[in-house]
């Protein structure tokens, strides 16, 4: 079966830390309560959405391999492979598994068969339920290739009848971000009032116009520092010093009782009122 | 000495202590700060300086297929970027790596395409090394690599490597060859999650490390560390003003005691 139309919002930010999680949860509760919804934790270096939830059924659904290669015996060490690697994964000819992209460039150019494909665990993709069905992807440490990863999450989600779809997202804006979000239809950017915040911001938001994505911006922690946005704010949630206490016990923001958590109720109404 | 600075999570302060230890370091070594977060730096707003004058362009060479011309091309593209479709070669540049696997046995020959660019800004007693990635740009690795080979080129004393969040491939291109590694993280499940994978990762690349607790004191989670920095609106303001911290005695105390085990002292 293949539910694949929903409405998909993913909660991105550009810089690390300014609160994509703590939101991303919040509002995938309240969502649940109007609509059917699935959510993807597609930031894979750091998967944190099933941390403030207690799992049920967690399962492994799925290991994710990628391709890398390996000098053997046969190598009569012409060097041709180290020349063309782009990638600088090999050195005194063998090749560093975590610097190897897979691109094979190095047995095409050996001519002595030295060099082989081998199959690397790259990363794991979970399911479980938090009162909603949740669907999240964990790269080995130092492997790569999230993009593949999260590819196979969103491929997973589609098995689920759903009216919405809730991603947390990565941060940067390179391979996993543009994989995360290039099929969105609301991107909802996060945003604290400091310049490195700002600055990643423009960045996500030239990348988001780049591949044609919709997008509302959301300021965290207001009020930490005096700023003037260079865009439009949709919903600003007031810094809370309780929020990292909340966190620390579990304690979704909706659920808290502090300004943060009346906040982000208004969000989620006008979110609502939006799509 | 090459340190690097890293944290799993994003936004645990590596660039906040990585900017400080700059600041401390400065004043008795030349120091070397490398901005490897290439997809987001932000060292440049942390220092209060933004006018950084653009170094060099970083380069991949991609496949430059002209039409009406033949090409031997077997589907060798592992990102499908080129593809042969009926003795016609369709090429998607934005999926390109770079790799020049298609040119191998093949009269497919290349052009350069620029992913990104070194940025520098020259301080008395050292540098800042900011390399950050062109928009859309899907593969910044080579980003990473470039930068750190530029910034080490200019052979300081000590150089600080400032990484971008994650566990992923740009992380371990930059804490490869570091002498040393900080871990910074903060007292939430966050922090703690996240902390604990990329402690596997430097584990792996066997590179003695510290633990540093950041925003000590905004939960009573528990935690190991090696030493702390408490939540102080201090560090707040001047982190918003592109300031370093260590003109308040307290704060400075934090910063000498981490830059002490750099050193090998105390």
């Amino acid at each position: 079966m293949d539910f694949g139309d929903r409405m998909k919002i993913a909660v991105v930010s550009g810089k690390g830390g300014v609160g994509k999680s703590s939101i991303s949860t919040s509002l995938a509760k309240l969502f649940s309560k109007d609509f059917n919804i699935v959510a993807l934790d597609c930031d894979v270096d750091a998967p944190n959405f099933n941390l403030m939830f207690d799992v049920k059924d967690k399962r492994l659904l799925e290991i994710i391999y990628r391709e890398v290669y390996k000098i053997n015996n046969n190598c009569i060490k012409c060097g041709k492979c180290l020349n063309i690697c782009q990638f600088d994964a090999i050195e005194d000819f063998e090749i560093n598994p975590i610097l190897c992209e897979g691109c094979g460039a190095c047995k095409l150019i050996c001519e002595f068969n030295a060099i082989e494909p081998i199959k690397r665990e790259s990363g794991y993709i979970y399911e479980g339920f938090v009162g909603f069905p949740l669907i999240w992807g964990e790269l080995e440490v130092g492997e790569s290739g999230s993009g593949k990863i999260i590819e196979h999450i969103k491929r997973h989600a589609k098995k689920y009848k759903a009216e919405v779809e809730l991603i947390d997202g990565p941060p940067g804006v390179g391979c996993p971000l543009i994989s995360t979000v290039k099929d969105a239809d609301l991107a909802l950017c996060i945003v604290e009032p400091t310049k490195s915040s700002v600055n990643d911001c423009l960045r996500l938001i030239e990348t988001l116009n780049f591949f044609n994505i919709e997008y509302l911006i959301v300021e965290n922690k207001k009020g930490i520092n005096k700023i003037n946005y260079p865009f439009k704010i949709f919903h600003s949630i007031p810094f809370d010093f309780d929020v990292p206490k909340l966190i620390a016990n579990k304690i979704l923001l909706c659920d808290g009782n502090i300004k943060a958590s009346k906040s982000i109720k208004e969000l989620y109404e006008k979110l609502k009122e939006f799509i | 000495m090459i340190v690097a600075v890293t944290g799993g999570k994003g936004g645990t302060g590596k660039s906040t202590l990585s900017s400080n230890l700059f600041f401390y370091f400065i004043e008795n070594y030349k120091t070397a700060l490398i901005d490897c977060d290439v997809e987001t730096p932000n060292l440049p707003y942390l220092l209060g300086c933004e006018d950084l004058n653009p170094i060099k362009d970083i380069f991949i060479e991609v496949p430059n297929i002209e039409e009406g011309k033949t090409y031997n091309y077997n589907n060798v593209c592992k990102e499908g970027a080129l593809l042969k479709v009926k003795n016609k070669l369709i090429f998607v540049e934005e999926l390109c790596s770079g790799c020049k696997a298609c040119g191998i046995n093949s009269n497919i020959t290349f052009k350069k395409r620029s992913i990104g660019k070194i940025y520098e800004k020259k301080f008395d007693n050292g540098y800042l090394i900011v390399g950050k990635s062109n928009l859309g740009e899907r593969k910044t690795a080579k980003i990473v690599t470039e930068t750190k080979k530029y910034g080490l080129s200019k052979h300081c004393e000590i150089n600080i490597i400032d990484t971008a969040a994650g566990t992923h491939c740009n992380v371990v291109r930059a804490l490869i060859n570091a002498d040393k590694v900080i871990i910074v993280t903060e007292p939430t499940p966050f922090g703690i999650s996240d902390a604990k994978r990329i402690i596997k990762v430097v584990e792996k690349l066997n590179i003695p490390y510290k633990i540093v607790l950041n925003k000590y004191g905004i939960s009573d989670l528990k935690i190991n560390y090696d030493f702390k920095i408490p939540y102080d609106k201090r560090i707040v303001e001047c982190y918003c003003k592109g300031e370093s911290f260590l003109k308040y005695d307290d704060l400075r105390n934090y910063m000498e005691e981490i830059a002490n085990w750099i050193l090998g002292i105390g």
